[in-house]
């Protein structure tokens, strides 16, 4: 699960996860719905793309993957809807192996909330918890 | 902690400021080696990343570090103000579709540049080794703007080798585009005049129509920031220089990493300026197109274009001798006084303009460097009211209000690709800039000016 929380100039989300791999398929939810009015717009997964990252810890590793995020969007106009995880590994060296599954942007069906600029590390800690992962990311909106 | 840190506030300023971590923040940037001068907070002060935002810090270029965190993402994100040859009382009524036509012009929000300015490698080259003089090249201004914009409006030593691929792709069809979250360009006009013979030198008028443009970089600085905050976090550890904080990674100035960081940041710097400077062409189309008045009737012109996300070398007064330094000023504007050799010649007599913009639903500031500005405050001032409520906070606060039609019974006609933003983005969630404007007057910082009103703009 995620949750936005506030931040002054920004943004801030809690994502809560049992493994690994729900930790990055709840990173991406919590970026679409940073990105798109979700109550009037959805993504449909008809495009996929494979992404494989390397990082020397997780901290980096979930920074790398959001602004993977970002830059597809940016990039490609790419919003992703799901990713499906073939791999995550949060121990460092940290990798991620997924497929990312979306749409190109189109406005007429699309309801933009914001431009992202980049994730941060901004007190950014991945935590093991009794449940599982956790984590708090801040997004320069 | 190796120097002071100082903040610029009053007892209801500092009280907001007390509410986050920025004061943290200021003592954390005291922590980096080679600190020359005290840790700044300017009085706009909020949470930022590893540096606050509104924070000033001044660095030896020898024992010293240069830092991407002390820049920001949006690299030169800054200013522009257009002036005009026109009064409020002669378009008033125009003005809706003056923001219209703006708002069609003027690619904001999610959206891609205009088709005719997608950028090949060369061309991505050019704009970012020169900046606004490329834009004027290419056609989207005079040459006369170029002594308007602070550098002239070009970083001299930009090196697009040092900018990674991914940085270029990101450029490619972002010129021109004011992106979203606080970025908008503004129709206002003078509705007070404070400096009556400053104002007029900075040919603002009572009732003048003017225009401010706040962007930067877009994807292209994010990404240049993105890439060295990654390069300058292993440098910190090759360095064994102690992070409070991993946003605050740095390298030692004249290291290859530190170098390396300058001559890529030059670039994101000289795109923010060929951005603001396509976009005032976009402007000066727009006048002409709606208001159906020639470049001479209408007379769009530059005032001034500051940035407030930079680093550089200046030379300032340190213990009482002149000393060069790298000045870090993330969410702060330069203020040289009159008579500094920086200050164009077009204002050297008067001073450098300084400009403040509010928030949509209020007023914004025009001043000028003070000669009675500090030596420890580095030529420094504020970039603009500050904000008092998180975006999750502005929109719980807005849910059952229409903040358009608010904003349009108090004569303020605002087009914006998202209500979201709108939203995070209302006239409450900032401070009132006349405060923070009031704190630099009284500790000298600048010399308030004049002050505009909005009566439309376009939002991302």
């Amino acid at each position: 699960m995620f949750e936005f929380l506030d931040h002054t100039a920004d943004i801030a989300v809690r994502i809560r996860a049992a493994s690994g791999a729900e930790f990055f398929e709840e990173a991406a939810r919590a970026f679409l719905a940073l990105l798109l009015d979700l109550d009037s717009s959805s993504a449909e997964p008809r495009r996929e793309l494979p992404l494989h990252l390397e990082a020397e810890d997780a901290e980096s590793l979930l920074v790398d993957f959001l602004n993977e995020l970002i830059f597809l969007f940016d990039t490609q106009r790419m919003v992703v809807s799901e990713i499906v995880v073939e791999d995550a590994r949060l121990e460092s060296p940290a990798s991620l192996r997924a497929t990312l599954r979306g749409e190109t942007f189109d406005a007429s069906r699309h309801t933009a909330r914001t431009a992202v600029k980049a994730a941060t590390f901004h007190g950014l800690e991945v935590r093991r918890t009794s449940e599982g992962v956790e984590a708090v990311v801040v997004f320069d909106l | 902690m190796l120097v002071d840190g100082i903040v610029f506030a009053d007892d209801v300023l500092m009280a907001q400021i007390r509410e986050d971590k920025c004061l943290d923040q200021v003592a954390n940037v005291a922590c980096l080696p080679g600190i020359v001068g005290p840790s700044i907070g300017m009085p706009d002060i909020h949470w930022g990343y590893g540096f606050p935002i509104g924070g000033v810090a001044a660095f030896d270029l020898d024992e010293g570090v240069i830092s991407p965190g002390g820049v920001g993402y949006d690299i030169n994100c800054g200013v522009r103000l257009l002036s005009t040859n026109l009064s409020i009382d002669d378009v008033r009524d125009r003005v809706p579709d003056l923001v219209r036509g703006l708002f069609r012009n003027i690619p904001s929000g999610v959206g891609e540049g205009r088709k005719d300015l997608k950028l090949d490698h060369e061309g991505a080259v050019r704009m970012a080794e020169r900046g606004a003089r490329w834009a004027i090249e290419k056609g989207f201004g005079s040459s006369e703007d170029i002594g308007l914009i602070e550098e002239g409006g070009c970083l001299e030593g930009g090196d697009f080798d040092l900018v990674s691929d991914r940085a270029y792709e990101r450029c490619r069809s972002q010129v021109g585009t004011i992106g979203s979250g606080n970025h908008f360009v503004e129709v206002g006009y003078v509705d007070q005049v404070l400096e009556p013979h400053l104002a007029s030198r900075l040919g603002l008028l009572p009732g003048g129509l003017t225009v401010i443009i706040h962007t930067g970089s877009r994807g292209f600085g994010h990404q240049i920031c993105e890439d060295y905050l990654r390069a300058l976090q292993r440098a910190a550890t090759k360095y064994r220089i102690h992070l409070p904080d991993r946003q605050l990674c740095c390298a030692p100035f004249r290291s290859e990493e530190g170098r390396s960081y300058l001559a890529a940041m030059k670039c994101g710097a000289n795109f923010a300026f060929a951005n603001r400077q396509v976009i005032t062409h976009f402007v000066r189309e727009t006048f002409e197109h709606v208001l159906g008045l020639s470049p001479r009737d209408h007379g769009v012109s530059v005032v001034y274009d500051v940035c407030h996300n930079i680093a550089k070398v200046e030379t300032h007064i340190v213990d009482g001798q002149p000393r060069k330094v790298c000045i870090h000023r993330k969410g702060a504007t330069r203020a040289f006084p009159a008579g500094h050799p920086e200050v164009p010649e077009a204002y050297r007599d008067v001073g450098q303009p300084v400009l403040v913009p509010g928030d949509m639903g209020r007023y914004s500031y025009v001043l000028v460097g003070s000669p009675n500005s500090p030596d420890f405050a580095f030529a420094s001032c504020c970039h603009g009211a500050g904000r008092r409520l998180g975006r999750k906070a502005a929109t719980k606060a807005t849910r059952d209000r229409n903040i358009l039609q608010e904003l349009k019974d108090r004569g303020i006609t605002i087009a914006a690709a998202s209500r979201a933003t709108v939203d995070e983005e209302f006239p409450e969630a900032y401070k009132d800039v006349a405060e923070v404007v009031e704190v630099v007057r009284k500790a000298g910082l600048a010399i308030p000016v004049a002050r505009l009103r909005p009566v439309g703009g376009i939002k991302g």
